[in-house]
């Protein structure tokens, strides 16, 4: 018998390294996985109970982003879309949200924005608001972020980057919607809660383990991390009559988009639409590759699909939730995409900018 | 505000990934046998860790702390791994066939890690912690948060049940 079958250590930890020789690490795709899966889950925190279903889509992530070869997507042949401007931010950028034609862009590692205007040729601000931004959205009033870091909802101003206000939490922050007279925000530990913006009155109106939020036109919408959504009232919480609540598998993200509600988990090919009306599911749409993200304007519904560290943004009907021709490749690991006045924005995390394509 | 300027955080996170990252995933990969999942537990005691980051950052010894968030991941899917079997899913993940393929030609040391691998889940950890990461039996039930005793049971059990497998030079090994 040979001394290194006597040696237990030695032979774990050969097999231990030849496992890291063979599957190299990308330590930016790391932390920009590490990052994104804090962001989009910022429920994390809250306990190893999300373990039961929180780690799906990460371990998908992976399944597609570091397993997956390079250069794998078919090329797209639809028509019609192109990369129009190409803003470079500092670091890796991972959210952006917009509003006309201006787009505001979070990165890794820090909590440094960028402000970019359409046509300019470098961003108009960049400022460090001390957060560790787990959900940015835009509206006419301000620039919203969800600080994990302090456990505050930040109110931004959206031309100078000026702190206007900010509400302190009982939780760490996940994701937010931001309304003309509250604000809703999910909180670790807590579930969701209501900011009423003109008393500060704070108030939970669902409780739980709550994943992702969306306002819809009858309802306010509630995903736990058992895959529970829910359709309450965005003021008082009450179940809305007539909506049942009903199970996904895992804990993706939700989005409300032209009266309906699509569900899908990052790096699975399925993105499911539910009907507002009768929350059922009324369409399960097959992607071309691994869903990232969905978003809508008036001119089209937008789904961001990626393979590997290369991605598509492939338009949808929005009828039949169809994939259409009308597509785009992109590479350097699209993450993010939000439509704005001009065309959709996509973070590029790996690439360092931020395009605007349409 | 975070702790450090912008840069100097951006920095220290990169030197943690650096430092840490690979070295977790292969304790991981030890225990658990699953390259993908390794590699998934890795990141979630990586995005654990960073939700306290200023006790991450400020900790002198930075990998004891993510390393017991990884042990205790490792734990939970071992004990979820039943239930994931029973009730499967819509979204199932792929079986991660090409790091096995990788090391199967490495003969004696697969054959330990196989053996450590049949083990029950708590004598291999401590197998794993005790073998691999060169921590003392002392250092294991801190890690733990069980009693020495139990510890040394454990390993005691399981290089018992090495050296049913492997052969009684497992046991003289450790003697």
């Amino acid at each position: 018998m040979s001394d290194e079958r006597k040696d237990i250590g030695r032979a774990l930890k050969s097999i231990g390294d030849d496992y890291i020789e063979a599957r190299p690490a990308d330590i930016v795709a790391v932390r920009a996985g590490v990052d994104r899966y804090r962001r989009r889950r910022g429920r994390l925190a809250a306990g190893g109970a999300v373990l039961a279903t929180g780690t799906t889509a990460l371990l998908v992530y992976f399944a597609t982003t570091l397993g997956a070869p390079d250069g794998t997507l078919p090329p797209a042949d639809g028509p019609g879309l192109a990369i129009v401007e190409e803003h470079r931010v500092v670091g890796s950028p991972l959210q952006v949200a917009a509003k006309q034609d201006v787009a505001w862009v979070t990165r890794l590692a820090d909590g440094v924005i960028s402000r970019i205007e359409v046509g300019a040729s470098s961003p108009s601000w960049e400022r460090d608001v001390g957060t560790i931004p787990a959900d940015i959205q835009a509206t006419g009033d301000g620039l919203w972020i969800a600080d994990r870091a302090t456990n505050q909802i930040v109110q931004i101003d959206p031309e100078t980057g000026a702190r206007l206000q900010a509400w302190q939490l009982q939780g760490p922050p996940g994701r937010i919607t931001v309304g003309e007279k509250a604000i809703r925000t999910t909180v670790d530990g807590i579930g969701v809660v209501r900011i009423d913006r003109a008393t500060d009155e704070q108030r939970t109106i669902y409780e739980g383990s709550v994943i992702d939020i969306a306002m819809g036109q009858t309802a306010f919408w509630v995903m736990d991390e058992r895959g529970r959504i829910a359709a309450i009232d965005p003021d008082s919480g009450d179940p809305v009559d007539g909506l049942e609540r009903f199970t996904v598998i895992g804990d993706g993200e939700i989005t409300y988009l032209r009266e309906a509600l699509y569900y899908g988990i990052e790096g699975n090919r399925m993105l499911l639409r539910i009907d507002e009306a009768t929350a059922t599911v009324t369409d399960r749409i097959q992607l071309p590759e691994a869903y990232q993200d969905i978003d809508a304007d008036s001119n089209g519904l937008w789904v961001l699909v990626r393979d590997g560290r290369l991605g598509r943004l492939a338009e949808l009907d929005p009828a039949t939730g169809a994939v259409l021709d009308r597509s785009l490749d992109l590479v350097d690991d699209p993450v993010d995409i939000v439509t704005g006045e001009d065309g959709v924005w996509v973070a590029l995390a790996s690439g360092g900018k931020v395009v605007l394509v349409r | 505000m975070e702790a450090g300027r912008p840069r100097d955080r951006d920095q220290e996170l990169t030197d943690l990934f650096l430092n840490h990252y690979d070295p977790l995933r292969r304790l991981a990969y030890v225990i658990l046998g699953d390259a993908s999942l390794a590699e998934e537990i890795t990141m979630e005691a990586f995005a654990k860790a960073l939700s306290k980051w200023r006790l991450v950052s400020r900790a002198d010894y930075p990998h004891a702390y993510l390393r017991q968030i990884v042990v205790n991941l490792c734990r939970s899917k071992i004990r979820r791994k039943t239930v994931e079997r029973k009730f499967g899913g819509l979204f199932e993940r792929e079986a991660d066939e090409a790091t096995h393929t990788d090391i199967e030609d490495h003969g004696v040391n697969l054959d330990v890690w196989n053996a450590v691998r049949r083990l029950p889940q708590r004598q291999r950890t401590c197998i794993v912690l005790r073998y691999l990461e060169d921590l003392s039996e002392p250092d294991i039930a801190a890690l733990l948060n069980v009693p020495v005793g139990t510890v040394k049971s454990q390993l005691s059990r399981g290089r018992k049940k090495l050296a049913g497998s492997l052969g009684r030079d497992v046991l003289e090994a450790e003697s």
